[in-house]
This record gives structure tokens, C-alpha cells and sequence, in this order.
């Protein structure tokens, strides 16, 4: 009984029934445990490649990077998401061979726009300036977190093209009515 | 202490015989009654956030939403569910052990502090100084008042387990019970030692935030922040879980007779929690940068999944038990009748099943999906996350601290139950609404909606982001589930709080009591 002292010596052995249970669950767990290491054969897992960092320092390399890789129009004006002088860069991203992409979070934007080529590898960089954020690209569903003080380097290959859109889905403070966490939007761009 | 003094102390249980240490009583009141409080506050707060995250209602503004959030998750998370746990490890000493509770005093004390630190947060919060949601990472910072409330509440707790622990050595040395530990307390004193290194992990996390927000530290690394803070924030949950198995098998008991088939086995599945659980912490920083995926896996596996394999002997043993009873009684027709012919208009027995079943088919399962390192990209921090742990701690703990309730009122507190009717509805009405929600969030999770976010409209932003329509079908289920479970959430704080105050009081039978077992 639950609530009365066990006889002396409860220590029984495992009856048929038990044994059988234990041994399904156990196969389980195993079966489990093995499958997040099996994951490493195919190439879809989670980046562990990172860099200690600051704000500072980081800030001062996405600036440089923007003001390299920018996209512009003819007349050498530069080019934003919406068209707009206030939108947020356009950036050509470097392949993999030619250098590494970075992408800042920041209350309450991602910068740069990414615009990327269909089947081409990129190593980007992300960190946080301010606050922790949540790198989330939709329609994909698929969720990193920024952390400031580190720069998480993700490698990937799109292979669709479309606009997909990056929202922060880690808790990031809020200012005013209009501004905060719930309006940080970002984009990637991915051409053929 | 005199021993002719502590042996007139004791009462006989008139329904189970039971010896009950009356000055303890108090004390398991205090904890349950400040435990119901806090849970009526947090789901008043729930119905709030849900109508919000349904956008078509779309209730609170913004700053509203996310104080609330940080409320809500302190209200339920910490204070209901450790204000009840309290209750419950002095439960298990002072009436299933038949031990005297030692150093009452200190129980008032831990009390005190924990109750100030609650109320300390709730009004940091409140008053909107702590806009930074239950987990306060780092770099956001909340008023220091925030971080002590926790602090002198987590240590209250950790008071409390010691003394807990103190109690047990007691019930030996002065011969109160011999032999090996009932079963009930001995998965609340598995309970408490997970509750012992999760406490030292909160302080890990908590104390440094403390010092950075007061300005005598320079800053908090948000990685070492997030390790230790899960370290904490999972922990607890696995000691929620101790103590919820705990009172499967105390329920189980109680409404069927149902005696452990094999002792052995029960508790082997205890020991594998203990051991198994304090790893598994990693799983919430899956994607984090910093961390290896060897250390990931190893960790997230909880060692070659340790503790599940605990939950599935739980899942075969509690059943088993209640099968066995069952058939004893005689029903043994085909192979469904012990099933059929089970008191399923007892609220003990129906909470019991519906936790069992919201928590083991679905949140437990939902949880090792989350908690795969290749799949955690497709989930982390979107609703899917909390779709899984309000079925583990809404469904399963919440459901089964109810369901325990209306044993412990009639039994522990000696008041007769007002509103019974409404108790035999209410784990039904509680549990399927729970389910109703948690299955909302858990698709609208798996279409993008993230978690803690007042606007998956994005009114406000510079881009529009188009979700599946599906998604706000899903959010509108989160809406009305969340309605439907917070009536559940009504009828039990009726019952539970008219039953308490105003319910009739049954006879106390005072008989003196003697340790059984003492030496000399």
C-alpha cells in the first residue's frame, strides 16, 4: 500500500508481465537515444560553430559588411526592402568562398536584408547588440537563438527561391504602443 | 522535547486510522490555502493572456500582455505549485509517516519568508518593474526587488526540504516508524532531494542577476544565465513530477485500493527521476550558440533517457495496481470491466485518470519530440513549447494537486466537501479544456506562431508576415480552450475555497499516541 510501511523484504523479483514492459521501454529509450546521433549522418543539425564577441566590435563588423556587400541601383543609390529610404539594407551576400554573410539583431530589427542565390552555401553570422532575440525564419519554422556576446555561425544552402521573412521569437522588451518585441520583423530574399 | 506533551498531539484518522500530528495541521492548511490563492490569481491571468493570443479578440494591450506573462508564469509555475508542494512533503510526515513534525516554529518561518518573497514579486511585477517574463534573461533587467523576492521564496523552500528530510531522521531515531518508507513518501523525498540541487542551480542563476541589478557585478554572461536558469526551471519541474507520481499512486489507493504490484519496480522508477532528471536541462538550449553537440546529446538524452524510462514504469505499475484492485472486487469480466466499473463520477479517480493520460500521452511525448536536437530547430521558443508543458503541468500536475484536493480537504482538514457536484464535473471540465488549448497552441506552434508574442498579426511591424490561415483557427482553440478550462479552474477554487472556510467540521478525535517503534 502507498501510505503503509512495505513488508520486510520487498526487494521480489520482476514478474513475467514486468519483464516484458521493461524491456519494450528499455528497446525505446534506446531506439531514442540513438537517434539524435544517427541525426549527424545527414546534414540538417544544429550549427555548434561560435565566436566570443561585443556589441561594439560586432556592430562595427556588420557596418562594414553592409557598406561592402550592398545592393544598389544604377545611380549608386542604395537599395532597401520596401523601396523606402528608412527600410532596412539590401545586401548581396557573399557564398560561402568569398566570405562570411552577418546579420545583426537589435531591438526591434534584423539587419541586413539578405538577398541569397538558390543553392549556394552561406556561413552567417548572427549576435544580438542589445537583448536576446529569436532568429525565426518563417514559412520554414526554423528557430535559433541570438545571444549577445556571441556570434553563431550557421551554415545553409537555400534551395527554394521566395521571400521569407525572419521574426523575433524571443521576449525582446517593448517601448510605447507601436514599438517592440511582437514588431520585429526581418527578411531573406532568396533568388534564382 | 517532553514526550508525554507530543503524544497527546495526535488524532485518529476516522476514515483510513491513520495517526494525524495536529500542531502540523496548520501548516499544511496555510501552504494549500495560499497555494489556491495563487492559483486563482495565475488563471485569472491566463484567460486574459489566451484571449489575447486569439486574435480576433485580441484583449490586452501590449504592455499589459507581457506583465501578465511574467505574472502568470511566477503565480503558477513557482508559488501554486511550491505553496502546494509544501503542503504536501508535510502531508506526508506528519499523517502517512503517523511521525511528529519537528520544529513547527521553522515551518512558520520558512513559511514567512516564502509568502513575502511571493508577495514581493507579484507587486515588483505589477507595478511594471519587471516587465521581463518569468525567465528574465539577461541583458533584460528587472527591479531588484524581483530577484530577492525569488531568492528569499526559493529559500523558504529549501528550509522546508531540509526540514523535511530533518523530520524523516526524527521518525526513526524517536521510533515513530520503522522499516522502509511508505511509498507515498518516499516519491515526495525523491521530490525533494531533485528540489535541493534545482534550488542550488536557481541560485546559480538568481543570485548574479541579483548583484547585476543592484549594479555590484558588471554583467551576467546570457548563456551562463540560460544553463543555470534551466538547471533551475526544468528541475522543477521534474520534482513536480516526483510529487505528482507521488499522488497517482496515493489517489490510486485512496478511490480503488489499489496497492503497487511490485514495490521494487515503483521504486526503481523513482531512483531512475533522481538520477536521471538533473541532467536533462540542456534540452532549452539546443539551439543556443556555445554549447557542443556531444555535450547537447548527452545531456538532453538524460543519459540514455534515464527518467523516461522511469515514466514508463509508472505508465504500466499505476494501472496495473488499479487493475488488480479492481479484479479483486470481482470485476473480472472480458477485459475491460475492472475499467468500465471504475468510480469515474469520483473526482479523485476521473482527475487521476485525466492527468495520467493528458500528461503521459501527450505531454511527456510532446516533450521528447521538442527535446531532439535536430527537431528543436523546428520548434524552439514557438508555441509548441508551451503547448507541451501546459499538458505536462496544467494537464498532469495542476489536474492531480486538484484531484488530491478533494481527499485532503475532507481528510487532512476535516471539512465536508460543499458543491460534491460540482467536483464530479470538474476534472472533466478542467482536463478536457486543457486539452483543448494545449492541442491549439501545439499546432499553431507547429505553423510558426511564436511564443510570448502580443501580435502574430504584425500590426505594428515593417513587414507583413504571412502565416497559414490554419494558424488562427488554432489560436482561436487556444482562446476557447482557455475559457472552457478556466470554468474548470472556477469550480475547483468554489469547491476548494467554500469547503475550506465554511464547509462542516467533522469531529477531531484526540488519542494519544506513542512512538511504536522507539528503543529504550
Amino acid at each position: 500500500m502507498p501510505l503503509q510501511t512495505p513488508k520486510k523484504n520487498w526487494w521480489e523479483p520482476f514478474n513475467k508481465e514486468e519483464r516484458i514492459w521493461l524491456w519494450i521501454s528499455i528497446a525505446w529509450c534506446i531506439i531514442m537515444f540513438i537517434m539524435m546521433p544517427l541525426g549527424h549522418m545527414w546534414n540538417q543539425n544544429v550549427s555548434s560553430e561560435t565566436y566570443k564577441t561585443n556589441p561594439d566590435e560586432y556592430a562595427q563588423i556588420v557596418d562594414n559588411f553592409i557598406k561592402k556587400y550592398q545592393r544598389k541601383d544604377a545611380q549608386g543609390k542604395v537599395i532597401t526592402h520596401n523601396g523606402k529610404t528608412t527600410g532596412i539594407p539590401l545586401v548581396e551576400a557573399p557564398t560561402k568562398d568569398q566570405g562570411d554573410t552577418f546579420l545583426v539583431a537589435q531591438a526591434w530589427q534584423f539587419r541586413p536584408a539578405l538577398v541569397l542565390k538558390k543553392n549556394k552555401t552561406y556561413r552567417i553570422h548572427m549576435s544580438s547588440l542589445d537583448y536576446q532575440h529569436g532568429f525565426s525564419l518563417q514559412p520554414q519554422n526554423l528557430n535559433i537563438q541570438i545571444l549577445p556576446d556571441y556570434s553563431f555561425v550557421i551554415t545553409m544552402s537555400p534551395n527554394e527561391t521566395g521571400k521569407f521573412f525572419l521574426i523575433c521569437n524571443e521576449y525582446c522588451m517593448f517601448a510605447g504602443e507601436k514599438m517592440g518585441h511582437d514588431s520585429m520583423v526581418g527578411q531573406v530574399i532568396v533568388e534564382d | 522535547m517532553d514526550l508525554s506533551i507530543i503524544s497527546n498531539q495526535f488524532r485518529t484518522c476516522p476514515t483510513t486510522g491513520l495517526k494525524v500530528h495536529m500542531p502540523a495541521q496548520r501548516l499544511v492548511w496555510i501552504n494549500a490555502v495560499s497555494a489556491v490563492v495563487f492559483l486563482l490569481l495565475g488563471g485569472v491571468l491566463a484567460l486574459l493572456l489566451a484571449l489575447t493570443r486569439w486574435p480576433a479578440v485580441h484583449l490586452l494591450p501590449q504592455d499589459l500582455f507581457y506583465r501578465f506573462i511574467t505574472a502568470h508564469g511566477a503565480s503558477m509555475l513557482l508559488f501554486w505549485i511550491t505553496f502546494f508542494e509544501m503542503a504536501g512533503i508535510v502531508f506526508a510526515v506528519q499523517t502517512i509517516l503517523g511521525a511528529r513534525y519537528p520544529g513547527i516554529k521553522f515551518a512558520w518561518f520558512n513559511y514567512i519568508l516564502m509568502i513575502t518573497g511571493a508577495i514581493m514579486t507579484e507587486v515588483v511585477i505589477f507595478m511594471g518593474k519587471a516587465d521581463v517574463t518569468f525567465t528574465a534573461y539577461p541583458p533584460l533587467k528587472a527591479h531588484p526587488a524581483f530577484y530577492l523576492g525569488i531568492i528569499l521564496f526559493a529559500v523558504g523552500a529549501l528550509f522546508n526540504c531540509f526540514q523535511f528530510i530533518y523530520a524523516l531522521v526524527v521518525a526513526k531515531r524517536e521510533g515513530w516508524h520503522q522499516g522502509s518508507l511508505p511509498l507515498f513518501v518516499f516519491g515526495m523525498l525523491v521530490a525533494v532531494i531533485i528540489a535541493i540541487f534545482t534550488l542550488v542551480s536557481g541560485a546559480a542563476a538568481f543570485i548574479p542577476a541579483f548583484l547585476w541589478s543592484i549594479g555590484l557585478i558588471g554583467s551576467v554572461d546570457p548563456e551562463y544565465y540560460r544553463i543555470t536558469f534551466w538547471g533551475f526551471g526544468h528541475s522543477a519541474q521534474q520534482l513536480n513530477l516526483a510529487a505528482m507520481v507521488s499522488i497517482w499512486y496515493l489517489l490510486a489507493n485512496l478511490t480503488t485500493g489499489a496497492q503497487p504490484v511490485n514495490q521494487r519496480m515503483c521504486r526503481l522508477a523513482f531512483v531512475l527521476y533522481l538520477f536521471g532528471i538533473n541532467l536533462g536541462s540542456i534540452h532549452h538550449n539546443l539551439v543556443d550558440p556555445g554549447l557542443s553537440s556531444t555535450y547537447r546529446i548527452f545531456n538532453t538524452s538524460y543519459l540514455f533517457y534515464a527518467a523516461t524510462l522511469g515514466s514508463m514504469i509508472h505508465a504500466f505499475s499505476i494501472p496495473a495496481a488499479v487493475e488488480v484492485a479492481q479484479r479483486k472486487k470481482g470485476l473480472t469480466r472480458g477485459l475491460f470491466q475492472w475499467l468500465t466499473n471504475a468510480p469515474w463520477s469520483n473526482p479523485g479517480f476521473s482527475g487521476m485518470v485525466l492527468s495520467l493520460i493528458i500528461f503521459g500521452f501527450f505531454g511527456g511525448p510532446t516533450g521528447l519530440i521538442l527535446s531532439v536536437e535536430q527537431l528543436n530547430m523546428l520548434s524552439h521558443n514557438n508555441l509548441r513549447v508551451p503547448g507541451h508543458f501546459h499538458m505536462t503541468v496544467v494537464g498532469g500536475t495542476t489536474l492531480a494537486f486538484m484531484a488530491v484536493t478533494y481527499y485532503v480537504i475532507p481528510l487532512v482538514l476535516q471539512r465536508k466537501l460543499i458543491g460534491e457536484k460540482l467536483a464530479k464535473w470538474q476534472p472533466y471540465v478542467f482536463g478536457l479544456g486543457v486539452l483543448m488549448f494545449t492541442t491549439g497552441m501545439h499546432f499553431a506552434g507547429v505553423m510558426g506562431a511564436p511564443r510570448r508574442h502580443w501580435d502574430v498579426t504584425f500590426q505594428n511591424a515593417v513587414i507583413q508576415v504571412p502565416f497559414d490561415p490554419a494558424m488562427y483557427t488554432m489560436l482561436a482553440l487556444v482562446g476557447i480552450g482557455a475559457i472552457m478550462a478556466f470554468t474548470g479552474l472556477l469550480m475547483y477554487v468554489y469547491v476548494a475555497v467554500m469547503s475550506v472556510f465554511f464547509g462542516k467540521k467533522t469531529e477531531t478525535k484526540m488519542e494519544p499516541y506513542m512512538p511504536q517503534f522507539a528503543k529504550n
